[in-house]
């Protein structure tokens, strides 16, 4: 097994002729690293994610996550590339007519779990992100915070070996999104590759990490901090 | 298949008028449906055991006499294919005539003296349309007999129109099933579009197609029973009008005693259809939507 989660080789991504979101971009990224994607708005983070969740399909080059050739996957087998890997959103993305064990349940309900191994994993995934007893409310009755920390726990529950997130923090107040960020690095201590697309440079700088920058669609730099 | 019912109930929760309405639209094709089996399968008596209810007329030549009368009946009653001979004489034809239009019209009945008297005939059940044409050319030549009616030209006739009414039943079929499927998968698309935004959820978080699908299909099959059910009871209502309010003309002219239901399978057909054809919608519109969604 290649110790690279994500290989990312002349990706392109172009909606329209000369209009590139992304251009010619190569990374990769080591198994059980932390790092950020950062960039003004338009800049290709959100695109760079969608193309490795495979929600979008790149142009050009190449994309091996997890070993897995995403840009050449066929539909049937992206379900099984998205069991791999979470995806935090902005938006949380919760079904507001579900509870929030219902919520976190479901991406393990779609894997054919049984309920007595669904319930475990669902009470693991809750109590690590604080939400231990809040399994029976519905989105609707959380703060943006709580609804976030519950999108972090359906991420994980499926145990990915890899965590995305788009600008996860990006709707919440500086002390919640402190509180979603040490998560997200108690989610990499216990060996989660986590890639964040922000433009919250303070974040950035209380949390450290390898940060690759983007400026319309092209890396322009890619550091790594030393922590 | 429990995630794919709690589905299923909360989105006829959210969106009861758009499932009634699809209901209501299967109930309505397959009362359609239903009404030509249900008319089919009654008329099919009339035609297929000609001899249980075809009766047939003999109009006697003016003039003759009750021992002319009484020797044909006898000569008639030897008939292997008839059941019973009535005689009518034109008064009591004419009674029976004025008695009926009486019902409808108030004017006084004219012409009834031009009546001739009648014998009608009651053939055995199960004679066959041969036999009673042969007797036809038998009888045709008695000098009693003025004219014959045995309506077996219009059981031939009759015959044909229900080979064109299958014809008709297997295009009604068709049109019935298409356009249905059409109207629900458009009423499914409202709904779908309605929570798209759930089936995207719920296909990046990783789940396959079949998991997607499956509440489509459960709806489809859960509103095709809906639809079944209310079309046969509307079907229940249309027999017992049938037999009430039509009994005293048509039933009577038909040879139809008892309006039959559908038979079972007939039944079974009526539901089968109905599922196929909200499962048909529910499938269609999840490939229209197959390339909007995430991928």
């Amino acid at each position: 097994m290649s110790a690279k989660m994500v290989r990312l080789h002349a990706v392109q991504k172009q909606y329209a002729p000369g209009r590139y979101a992304l251009n010619d971009i190569t990374f990769e990224l080591g198994r059980g690293e932390f790092a950020y994607i950062t960039g003004s708005n338009g800049a290709g983070k959100t695109t760079l994610l969608k193309v490795l969740f495979a929600m979008e399909k790149a142009t050009a080059g190449t994309i091996l996550v997890n070993n897995r050739e995403v840009t050449s996957l066929p539909r049937g087998k992206v379900s099984l590339l998205r069991r791999e890997v979470g995806f935090v959103f902005q938006d949380f993305k919760l079904l507001p007519d579900l509870s929030v064990a219902e919520n976190v349940g479901l991406p393990l309900e779609v894997r054919d779990m049984t309920k007595a191994e669904i319930q475990h994993r669902v009470s693991g995934a809750l109590q690590l992100v604080g939400l231990g007893d809040r399994g029976t409310d519905y989105p609707g009755n959380l703060s943006g915070g709580e609804q976030q920390r519950v999108a972090i726990a359906r991420s994980i529950v499926g145990k990915p070996v890899l965590l995305l997130a788009d600008e996860p923090t990006g709707n919440l107040d500086n002390r919640t999104a402190r509180e979603i960020m040490s998560l997200f690095n108690e989610i990499h201590e216990m060996g989660t590759t986590v890639l964040i697309a922000t433009h919250d440079d303070a974040l950035m700088a209380e949390y450290p990490a390898r940060v690759i920058e983007l400026d319309r669609g092209k890396v322009i730099s890619d550091k790594t901090v030393e922590v | 298949m429990s995630r794919s019912f709690k589905r299923i109930t909360d989105d006829f929760r959210r969106h009861p008028w758009m499932h009634l309405i699809s209901i209501i639209t299967l109930s309505i094709a397959l009362f359609i449906l239903g009404g030509f089996f249900l008319v089919s399968r009654n008329v099919e008596h009339v035609a297929d055991a000609p001899g249980a209810e075809m009766s047939g007329t003999l109009y006697l030549k003016a003039g003759i006499s009750q021992t002319e009368i009484n020797t044909l009946k006898d000569r008639l009653q030897a008939k292997p294919v008839i059941k019973s001979i009535a005689y009518k004489s034109k008064e009591s034809v004419a009674v029976e005539l004025k008695d009926f239009l009486s019902r409808y019209r108030s004017e006084p009945v004219v012409g009834t003296e031009l009546f001739p008297d009648v014998m009608e005939l009651q053939f055995i059940a199960g004679t066959e349309g041969e036999a009673i044409k042969a007797l036809r050319t038998e009888i045709q030549g008695y000098p009693e007999i003025e004219e014959i009616d045995f309506s077996e030209d219009w059981l031939a006739q009759y015959k044909k129109f229900r080979q064109f009414a299958s014809l008709l039943g297997i295009a009604l079929l068709f049109s019935v099933v298409l356009g249905t499927s059409f109207i629900i998968a458009n009423f499914m698309g409202m709904r779908h579009q309605a929570r798209r935004e759930e089936v995207d959820i719920i296909r990046l978080i990783g789940a396959q197609e079949r998991f997607v699908l499956a509440p489509f299909l459960w709806e489809g099959i859960v509103e095709g029973l809906l639809g079944a059910t209310g079309a046969l009871f509307g079907l229940l209502f249309a027999r017992s009008l049938m037999g009430g309010i039509l009994s005293v003309q048509w039933t009577s002219l038909l040879g139809i005693k008892t309006w039959l239901f559908l038979s079972p399978l007939q039944l079974a057909f009526v539901y089968f259809i109905g599922i196929l054809m909200a499962v048909s919608g529910a499938v269609v519109i999840f490939f229209r939507v197959q390339g909007s969604a995430a991928r």
